[in-house]
Protein backbone atom coordinates (compact mmCIF):
# COMPACT_ATOMS: atom_id res chain seq x y z
CA UNK A 1 0.00 0.00 0.00
CA UNK A 2 2.83 2.38 -0.18
CA UNK A 3 2.50 3.26 -3.70
CA UNK A 4 -1.08 3.20 -3.84
CA UNK A 5 -3.34 6.09 -3.29
CA UNK A 6 -5.46 5.48 -0.33
CA UNK A 7 -8.31 7.43 -1.74
CA UNK A 8 -8.97 3.82 -4.36
CA UNK A 9 -8.77 1.14 -0.78
CA UNK A 10 -12.10 0.05 -0.13
CA UNK A 11 -13.38 0.66 3.65
CA UNK A 12 -12.13 -2.89 4.82
CA UNK A 13 -8.30 -2.25 4.07
CA UNK A 14 -8.83 1.49 5.00
CA UNK A 15 -9.33 0.20 8.53
CA UNK A 16 -7.12 -2.10 8.60
CA UNK A 17 -4.22 0.12 7.79
CA UNK A 18 -6.08 2.65 10.56
CA UNK A 19 -5.63 0.12 12.93
CA UNK A 20 -1.83 -0.17 12.30
CA UNK A 21 -1.26 3.67 12.69
CA UNK A 22 -0.73 5.03 9.04
CA UNK A 23 -1.35 8.31 9.07
CA UNK A 24 -2.43 8.55 5.53
CA UNK A 25 -5.86 6.23 6.66
CA UNK A 26 -6.67 8.80 9.08
CA UNK A 27 -6.74 11.49 6.67
CA UNK A 28 -8.55 9.39 4.04
CA UNK A 29 -10.91 8.31 6.84
CA UNK A 30 -11.09 12.35 7.36
CA UNK A 31 -12.10 12.71 3.88
CA UNK A 32 -14.60 10.09 3.64
CA UNK A 33 -16.49 10.36 6.67
CA UNK A 34 -16.26 13.85 8.19
CA UNK A 35 -18.93 15.64 6.29
CA UNK A 36 -21.37 13.04 8.20
CA UNK A 37 -19.61 13.57 11.34
CA UNK A 38 -20.31 17.51 11.13
CA UNK A 39 -23.46 17.31 9.74
CA UNK A 40 -24.45 14.97 13.04
CA UNK A 41 -23.27 16.86 14.82
CA UNK A 42 -24.63 20.64 13.35
CA UNK A 43 -27.80 19.10 13.43
CA UNK A 44 -27.59 17.96 17.45
CA UNK A 45 -25.48 20.93 18.31
CA UNK A 46 -27.25 23.29 16.00
CA UNK A 47 -23.85 25.95 16.01
CA UNK A 48 -21.10 25.26 13.33
CA UNK A 49 -18.16 26.39 15.84
CA UNK A 50 -19.48 23.92 18.43
CA UNK A 51 -19.62 21.24 15.50
CA UNK A 52 -16.56 22.00 13.94
CA UNK A 53 -14.82 21.46 17.48
CA UNK A 54 -16.59 18.11 17.06
CA UNK A 55 -15.44 16.76 14.48
CA UNK A 56 -11.94 18.13 15.24
CA UNK A 57 -12.25 15.86 18.52
CA UNK A 58 -13.77 13.35 17.08
CA UNK A 59 -10.94 12.68 14.90
CA UNK A 60 -8.38 12.92 17.35
CA UNK A 61 -9.89 10.99 19.75
CA UNK A 62 -10.07 8.01 16.88
CA UNK A 63 -6.74 8.21 16.02
CA UNK A 64 -5.11 8.73 20.03
CA UNK A 65 -8.12 5.39 20.74
CA UNK A 66 -7.28 3.29 17.56
CA UNK A 67 -6.00 0.61 19.50
CA UNK A 68 -9.49 0.23 20.73
CA UNK A 69 -10.84 0.03 17.84
CA UNK A 70 -12.22 -4.08 16.69
CA UNK A 71 -11.89 -4.71 13.58
CA UNK A 72 -14.68 -7.92 13.98
CA UNK A 73 -16.58 -6.21 15.73
CA UNK A 74 -17.16 -2.46 14.09
CA UNK A 75 -16.31 -0.87 10.33
CA UNK A 76 -14.31 1.73 10.56
CA UNK A 77 -17.43 4.31 9.75
CA UNK A 78 -19.72 2.88 12.53
CA UNK A 79 -16.12 3.31 15.11
CA UNK A 80 -16.17 7.08 14.40
CA UNK A 81 -19.84 7.57 14.43
CA UNK A 82 -20.19 5.57 17.54
CA UNK A 83 -17.74 8.61 18.95
CA UNK A 84 -18.95 10.89 17.31
CA UNK A 85 -22.40 10.03 19.41
CA UNK A 86 -20.34 10.48 22.56
CA UNK A 87 -18.37 13.57 22.00
CA UNK A 88 -22.06 15.38 20.72
CA UNK A 89 -23.47 14.11 24.49
CA UNK A 90 -20.31 15.68 25.89
CA UNK A 91 -20.67 18.78 23.92
CA UNK A 92 -24.59 19.46 25.09
CA UNK A 93 -23.46 18.27 28.88
CA UNK A 94 -20.77 21.14 28.86
CA UNK A 95 -23.72 23.23 27.54
CA UNK A 96 -25.63 22.25 30.32
CA UNK A 97 -23.29 22.86 32.48
CA UNK A 98 -22.62 26.68 31.70
CA UNK A 99 -26.16 26.97 31.14
CA UNK A 100 -26.36 26.29 35.23
CA UNK A 101 -23.58 28.51 35.91
CA UNK A 102 -24.99 31.56 34.06
CA UNK A 103 -28.67 30.83 35.33
CA UNK A 104 -29.74 33.10 33.20
CA UNK A 105 -31.36 31.75 29.78
CA UNK A 106 -34.90 30.46 30.87
CA UNK A 107 -36.27 29.54 27.80
CA UNK A 108 -34.34 28.09 24.30
CA UNK A 109 -33.25 30.96 22.37
CA UNK A 110 -31.97 30.58 19.03
CA UNK A 111 -31.25 27.49 18.75
CA UNK A 112 -33.11 24.02 18.54
CA UNK A 113 -31.44 21.13 18.60
CA UNK A 114 -32.52 18.56 16.57
CA UNK A 115 -34.60 15.67 17.85
CA UNK A 116 -32.06 12.54 19.00
CA UNK A 117 -34.12 10.22 16.75
CA UNK A 118 -32.20 11.68 13.43
CA UNK A 119 -31.46 8.65 11.34
CA UNK A 120 -28.52 10.19 8.94
CA UNK A 121 -26.42 8.26 10.43
CA UNK A 122 -28.05 4.97 10.27
CA UNK A 123 -28.92 5.99 6.20
CA UNK A 124 -25.66 6.80 5.59
CA UNK A 125 -24.47 3.43 6.96
CA UNK A 126 -27.30 1.48 5.05
CA UNK A 127 -26.18 2.94 1.33
CA UNK A 128 -22.95 2.56 2.00
CA UNK A 129 -23.45 -1.19 2.75
CA UNK A 130 -25.91 -1.17 -0.11
CA UNK A 131 -23.21 -0.17 -2.04
CA UNK A 132 -20.77 -3.26 -1.68
CA UNK A 133 -23.32 -5.48 -2.43
CA UNK A 134 -22.62 -7.74 -5.23
CA UNK A 135 -24.28 -6.73 -8.33
CA UNK A 136 -27.17 -9.09 -8.73
CA UNK A 137 -28.53 -8.84 -4.84
CA UNK A 138 -28.26 -4.98 -5.39
CA UNK A 139 -30.05 -4.41 -8.25
CA UNK A 140 -32.59 -6.46 -6.77
CA UNK A 141 -32.51 -4.31 -3.47
CA UNK A 142 -32.77 -0.94 -5.52
CA UNK A 143 -35.56 -1.99 -7.57
CA UNK A 144 -37.65 -3.10 -4.38
CA UNK A 145 -36.49 0.30 -2.72
CA UNK A 146 -36.20 3.19 -5.45
CA UNK A 147 -38.64 1.18 -8.28
CA UNK A 148 -41.41 -0.02 -5.12
CA UNK A 149 -41.05 -3.08 -6.80
CA UNK A 150 -42.55 -6.56 -5.35
CA UNK A 151 -40.49 -9.69 -4.85
CA UNK A 152 -42.50 -10.86 -7.81
CA UNK A 153 -42.32 -8.00 -10.15
CA UNK A 154 -37.89 -8.06 -9.75
CA UNK A 155 -38.26 -11.61 -10.23
CA UNK A 156 -39.84 -10.87 -13.66
CA UNK A 157 -37.67 -8.07 -14.21
CA UNK A 158 -34.51 -9.54 -14.02
CA UNK A 159 -35.62 -13.19 -14.84
CA UNK A 160 -34.93 -14.63 -11.54
CA UNK A 161 -36.66 -17.45 -9.64
CA UNK A 162 -38.83 -15.88 -6.88
CA UNK A 163 -37.05 -18.02 -4.44
CA UNK A 164 -33.82 -16.61 -5.58
CA UNK A 165 -34.91 -12.89 -5.39
CA UNK A 166 -36.20 -13.99 -1.84
CA UNK A 167 -33.46 -15.03 -0.76
CA UNK A 168 -31.19 -12.02 -2.06
CA UNK A 169 -33.99 -10.30 -0.04
CA UNK A 170 -32.91 -11.47 2.68
CA UNK A 171 -29.46 -11.72 2.91
CA UNK A 172 -29.27 -8.65 1.93
CA UNK A 173 -31.45 -6.87 4.60
CA UNK A 174 -29.13 -8.96 7.19
CA UNK A 175 -26.01 -7.36 5.49
CA UNK A 176 -27.74 -3.75 5.87
CA UNK A 177 -29.29 -4.06 9.30
CA UNK A 178 -26.21 -5.38 10.74
CA UNK A 179 -24.28 -2.31 9.49
CA UNK A 180 -26.64 0.44 10.72
CA UNK A 181 -27.62 -1.71 14.31
CA UNK A 182 -24.09 -1.37 15.48
CA UNK A 183 -22.21 -1.70 19.00
CA UNK A 184 -22.72 1.85 20.50
CA UNK A 185 -20.49 0.74 23.25
CA UNK A 186 -18.11 2.72 24.98
CA UNK A 187 -15.53 4.97 22.38
CA UNK A 188 -14.36 6.93 24.98
CA UNK A 189 -10.61 7.22 24.14
CA UNK B 1 -47.59 -22.72 13.97
CA UNK B 2 -43.71 -22.57 13.04
CA UNK B 3 -41.89 -19.58 13.25
CA UNK B 4 -42.21 -17.62 9.72
CA UNK B 5 -39.57 -18.79 7.12
CA UNK B 6 -36.68 -16.46 7.38
CA UNK B 7 -37.04 -15.78 3.23
CA UNK B 8 -40.85 -14.97 3.78
CA UNK B 9 -40.24 -13.27 7.01
CA UNK B 10 -37.41 -10.63 4.81
CA UNK B 11 -39.55 -9.86 2.05
CA UNK B 12 -42.99 -9.13 4.29
CA UNK B 13 -40.90 -6.77 5.83
CA UNK B 14 -39.35 -5.23 3.16
CA UNK B 15 -42.95 -4.87 0.96
CA UNK B 16 -44.67 -3.36 4.65
CA UNK B 17 -47.54 -6.45 4.23
CA UNK B 18 -48.60 -8.73 6.45
CA UNK B 19 -48.76 -12.39 5.45
CA UNK B 20 -51.76 -13.59 3.46
CA UNK B 21 -53.04 -16.38 5.43
CA UNK B 22 -54.43 -16.17 8.11
CA UNK B 23 -52.46 -18.49 10.77
CA UNK B 24 -48.95 -16.84 9.23
CA UNK B 25 -50.77 -13.58 9.98
CA UNK B 26 -51.84 -14.50 13.83
CA UNK B 27 -48.52 -15.68 14.43
CA UNK B 28 -46.95 -12.79 13.51
CA UNK B 29 -49.14 -11.02 16.02
CA UNK B 30 -48.31 -13.57 19.06
CA UNK B 31 -44.60 -14.22 18.28
CA UNK B 32 -42.64 -11.23 20.01
CA UNK B 33 -39.74 -13.44 17.87
CA UNK B 34 -40.73 -13.05 14.84
CA UNK B 35 -42.29 -9.39 15.35
CA UNK B 36 -39.21 -7.79 16.66
CA UNK B 37 -37.35 -9.58 13.64
CA UNK B 38 -39.86 -8.41 11.44
CA UNK B 39 -39.89 -4.83 12.85
CA UNK B 40 -35.97 -4.64 12.64
CA UNK B 41 -36.11 -6.10 8.97
CA UNK B 42 -38.42 -3.16 8.09
CA UNK B 43 -37.12 -0.24 9.64
CA UNK B 44 -33.73 -1.22 7.43
CA UNK B 45 -35.87 -1.10 4.78
CA UNK B 46 -36.99 2.13 5.40
CA UNK B 47 -33.66 2.92 5.99
CA UNK B 48 -32.73 2.05 2.50
CA UNK B 49 -35.12 3.30 0.96
CA UNK B 50 -34.78 7.34 2.59
CA UNK B 51 -31.34 7.28 0.99
CA UNK B 52 -28.74 9.88 0.95
CA UNK B 53 -30.18 12.97 0.09
CA UNK B 54 -28.32 15.03 -2.00
CA UNK B 55 -26.81 18.12 -0.23
CA UNK B 56 -27.17 16.62 3.24
CA UNK B 57 -23.72 16.67 3.98
CA UNK B 58 -21.21 19.25 3.87
CA UNK B 59 -17.54 19.56 4.56
CA UNK B 60 -16.25 20.95 7.77
CA UNK B 61 -14.11 23.79 7.13
CA UNK B 62 -10.26 23.67 6.12
CA UNK B 63 -9.46 24.84 10.02
CA UNK B 64 -10.72 21.40 11.52
CA UNK B 65 -8.52 19.19 9.51
CA UNK B 66 -5.79 21.75 10.30
CA UNK B 67 -6.09 21.45 14.16
CA UNK B 68 -6.24 18.02 13.67
CA UNK B 69 -3.35 17.49 12.05
CA UNK B 70 -1.65 19.82 14.23
CA UNK B 71 -2.87 18.57 17.22
CA UNK B 72 -1.64 15.21 16.46
CA UNK B 73 1.41 16.03 14.98
CA UNK B 74 1.30 14.18 11.44
CA UNK B 75 3.48 14.40 8.70
CA UNK B 76 4.09 17.62 6.90
CA UNK B 77 2.74 16.35 3.72
CA UNK B 78 -0.63 15.51 5.08
CA UNK B 79 -0.96 18.75 6.06
CA UNK B 80 -3.66 20.02 2.86
CA UNK B 81 -7.70 19.85 3.61
CA UNK B 82 -8.61 16.25 2.51
CA UNK B 83 -11.91 17.50 1.31
CA UNK B 84 -10.64 19.83 -1.24
CA UNK B 85 -7.22 18.25 -2.48
CA UNK B 86 -4.71 20.80 -0.78
CA UNK B 87 -1.79 19.21 -0.13
CA UNK B 88 1.14 21.49 1.11
CA UNK B 89 3.92 18.83 -0.25
CA UNK B 90 3.18 16.37 -2.22
CA UNK B 91 5.71 13.46 -1.96
CA UNK B 92 6.16 10.46 -3.82
CA UNK B 93 5.99 8.38 -0.92
CA UNK B 94 2.90 9.52 0.16
CA UNK B 95 0.40 10.37 -2.32
CA UNK B 96 -2.65 10.48 -0.77
CA UNK B 97 -5.18 11.41 -3.55
CA UNK B 98 -7.64 13.85 -2.77
CA UNK B 99 -11.04 12.60 -2.61
CA UNK B 100 -13.90 15.40 -3.73
CA UNK B 101 -16.76 15.75 -0.91
CA UNK B 102 -19.12 14.58 -2.97
CA UNK B 103 -17.84 10.76 -3.05
CA UNK B 104 -20.31 10.14 -0.29
CA UNK B 105 -22.88 7.62 -1.75
CA UNK B 106 -25.70 8.80 -3.39
CA UNK B 107 -28.74 6.31 -4.05
CA UNK B 108 -28.98 7.52 -7.80
CA UNK B 109 -25.14 6.85 -8.85
CA UNK B 110 -24.41 3.77 -10.13
CA UNK B 111 -21.53 3.21 -8.04
CA UNK B 112 -20.18 -0.07 -7.69
CA UNK B 113 -18.78 -0.20 -11.52
CA UNK B 114 -16.78 3.13 -10.27
CA UNK B 115 -15.35 1.18 -7.52
CA UNK B 116 -14.40 -1.99 -9.77
CA UNK B 117 -12.61 0.53 -12.48
CA UNK B 118 -11.28 1.70 -9.18
CA UNK B 119 -10.32 -1.40 -7.65
CA UNK B 120 -8.60 -2.70 -10.77
CA UNK B 121 -6.74 0.14 -10.70
CA UNK B 122 -4.63 0.70 -13.59
CA UNK B 123 -7.03 -0.37 -16.36
CA UNK B 124 -4.43 -2.10 -18.83
CA UNK B 125 -4.73 0.59 -21.84
CA UNK B 126 -3.80 -0.59 -25.61
CA UNK B 127 -2.51 -4.00 -25.51
CA UNK B 128 -2.38 -3.72 -29.21
CA UNK B 129 -2.56 -6.22 -31.84
CA UNK B 130 -2.32 -10.08 -30.73
CA UNK B 131 -1.07 -11.93 -33.01
CA UNK B 132 -2.12 -15.79 -33.19
CA UNK B 133 0.65 -17.81 -33.99
CA UNK B 134 -0.21 -20.60 -35.89
CA UNK B 135 1.78 -23.83 -36.92
CA UNK B 136 4.79 -22.02 -38.43
CA UNK B 137 6.81 -24.03 -41.01
CA UNK B 138 3.62 -26.14 -41.92
CA UNK B 139 2.47 -26.37 -45.56
CA UNK B 140 -1.01 -24.88 -44.33
CA UNK B 141 -1.52 -21.29 -45.38
CA UNK B 142 -0.44 -18.93 -42.15
CA UNK B 143 -3.69 -18.18 -40.59
CA UNK B 144 -5.10 -14.44 -40.57
CA UNK B 145 -4.24 -13.05 -37.29
CA UNK B 146 -6.91 -12.75 -34.64
CA UNK B 147 -6.96 -9.05 -33.98
CA UNK B 148 -7.48 -8.38 -29.77
CA UNK B 149 -10.90 -5.79 -29.46
CA UNK B 150 -10.88 -5.42 -25.77
CA UNK B 151 -9.12 -6.79 -22.41
CA UNK B 152 -9.58 -6.38 -18.81
CA UNK B 153 -7.74 -6.64 -15.58
CA UNK B 154 -9.82 -8.86 -12.95
CA UNK B 155 -9.40 -7.90 -9.85
CA UNK B 156 -10.05 -9.86 -6.92
CA UNK B 157 -13.30 -9.52 -4.13
CA UNK B 158 -13.37 -9.44 -0.92
CA UNK B 159 -12.75 -12.90 1.14
CA UNK B 160 -10.78 -14.16 -2.54
CA UNK B 161 -7.62 -12.34 -1.12
CA UNK B 162 -4.77 -12.91 -3.74
CA UNK B 163 -6.94 -13.81 -6.72
CA UNK B 164 -6.11 -12.55 -9.76
CA UNK B 165 -7.21 -12.65 -13.69
CA UNK B 166 -7.17 -11.68 -17.12
CA UNK B 167 -9.85 -11.98 -20.05
CA UNK B 168 -8.83 -10.84 -23.47
CA UNK B 169 -11.77 -10.31 -26.16
CA UNK B 170 -10.75 -11.63 -29.74
CA UNK B 171 -12.14 -11.36 -33.07
CA UNK B 172 -11.01 -13.98 -36.27
CA UNK B 173 -11.06 -13.72 -39.13
CA UNK B 174 -14.31 -15.17 -39.84
CA UNK B 175 -15.61 -11.84 -37.48
CA UNK B 176 -16.53 -14.62 -34.89
CA UNK B 177 -15.39 -13.10 -31.41
CA UNK B 178 -14.15 -15.15 -28.67
CA UNK B 179 -13.08 -14.74 -24.62
CA UNK B 180 -9.94 -15.69 -23.70
CA UNK B 181 -10.18 -15.68 -19.48
CA UNK B 182 -7.38 -16.42 -17.30
CA UNK B 183 -7.82 -17.16 -13.41
CA UNK B 184 -5.50 -17.46 -10.97
CA UNK B 185 -7.33 -18.24 -7.65
CA UNK B 186 -7.68 -21.23 -5.31
CA UNK B 187 -11.38 -22.02 -5.61
CA UNK B 188 -12.49 -24.61 -2.80
CA UNK B 189 -13.36 -28.13 -4.03
CA UNK B 190 -16.97 -28.51 -4.90
CA UNK B 191 -17.37 -24.92 -6.35
CA UNK B 192 -17.27 -24.44 -10.13
CA UNK B 193 -15.94 -21.06 -11.52
CA UNK B 194 -18.58 -19.27 -14.17
CA UNK B 195 -17.68 -16.53 -16.50
CA UNK B 196 -20.27 -13.89 -16.79
CA UNK B 197 -20.99 -11.01 -19.06
CA UNK B 198 -22.44 -8.19 -16.72
CA UNK B 199 -24.40 -4.81 -18.06
CA UNK B 200 -22.25 -2.14 -16.71
CA UNK B 201 -25.14 -0.70 -14.49
CA UNK B 202 -25.74 -4.33 -13.68
CA UNK B 203 -29.49 -4.76 -15.42
CA UNK B 204 -28.42 -7.60 -16.79
CA UNK B 205 -26.06 -10.44 -17.14
CA UNK B 206 -24.67 -13.35 -19.47
CA UNK B 207 -23.54 -16.45 -18.58
CA UNK B 208 -20.83 -17.81 -20.83
CA UNK B 209 -19.96 -20.95 -19.25
CA UNK B 210 -17.85 -22.94 -16.66
CA UNK B 211 -14.11 -22.47 -16.38
CA UNK B 212 -12.37 -25.99 -16.25
CA UNK B 213 -9.18 -24.78 -14.32
CA UNK B 214 -7.72 -21.94 -14.72
CA UNK B 215 -7.93 -21.18 -18.52
CA UNK B 216 -10.86 -21.27 -20.80
CA UNK B 217 -11.79 -19.40 -23.91
CA UNK B 218 -15.74 -19.08 -24.74
CA UNK B 219 -17.34 -17.73 -27.93
CA UNK B 220 -19.48 -14.64 -27.73
CA UNK B 221 -23.03 -14.89 -28.85
CA UNK B 222 -23.25 -12.33 -32.20
CA UNK B 223 -26.12 -9.98 -29.97
CA UNK B 224 -23.78 -9.31 -27.02
CA UNK B 225 -22.97 -5.45 -27.29
CA UNK B 226 -19.49 -5.03 -25.37
CA UNK B 227 -20.26 -1.37 -25.50
CA UNK B 228 -23.06 -2.32 -22.99
CA UNK B 229 -22.04 -5.53 -21.69
CA UNK B 230 -18.88 -4.20 -20.32
CA UNK B 231 -17.41 -6.07 -17.10
CA UNK B 232 -15.94 -9.63 -17.05
CA UNK B 233 -16.80 -11.50 -13.85
CA UNK B 234 -15.80 -14.98 -12.66
CA UNK B 235 -18.35 -16.33 -9.45
CA UNK B 236 -17.83 -19.15 -7.73
CA UNK B 237 -20.97 -21.17 -8.34
CA UNK B 238 -22.52 -23.69 -5.68
CA UNK B 239 -23.32 -26.89 -8.07
CA UNK B 240 -27.00 -26.15 -6.74
CA UNK B 241 -29.04 -26.52 -10.15
CA UNK B 242 -30.42 -22.68 -9.84
CA UNK B 243 -28.96 -20.78 -12.78
CA UNK B 244 -28.64 -17.44 -11.58
CA UNK B 245 -25.26 -15.89 -10.43
CA UNK B 246 -24.33 -16.77 -7.01
CA UNK B 247 -23.25 -13.49 -5.88
CA UNK B 248 -19.91 -14.92 -5.03
CA UNK B 249 -17.65 -13.06 -7.16
CA UNK B 250 -14.05 -14.06 -7.37
CA UNK B 251 -12.72 -11.51 -9.64
CA UNK B 252 -14.11 -8.85 -11.95
CA UNK B 253 -12.90 -6.17 -14.16
CA UNK B 254 -13.88 -3.64 -16.81
CA UNK B 255 -13.46 -4.76 -20.73
CA UNK B 256 -11.10 -1.63 -22.43
CA UNK B 257 -11.14 -1.46 -25.59
CA UNK B 258 -7.66 -2.31 -27.69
Amino acid sequence: MTTTSFAEIDDQALAREFAAGDERALREAYARWSPLVFRLALRSLGDRTDAEDVTQQVYISAWNGRHTFDRSRSTLSAWIVGITRHRIADAHEGRARARRLQEALVSEASVAPQPATDDLAERVMVAEELERLEPVPRRVMELAFYDQLSHTQIADALDLPVGTVKSHVRRSLARLRARWEVDDGPHRA
Amino acid sequence: MDHIEPDELAVLALEGREPDDDAARAHLAECAECRAEYDTLARTAALGRAGVPEGELEAPPASVWAGIHAELGLAPELAGDPLTGGRAVATPAAPAEPRPVAELPSRRRPWWPIAVAAAVGGILVGVGVGVAIGGLGDAEPTPVPAVVLASADLAAFPGWDGATGHATVEEDADGIRSIVVDLDASVPQGDVSEVWLIRSDASGLVSLGLLDGSSGRFVLPAGIDLTEFTLVDVSAEPVDGDPAHSGDSIVRGELVES
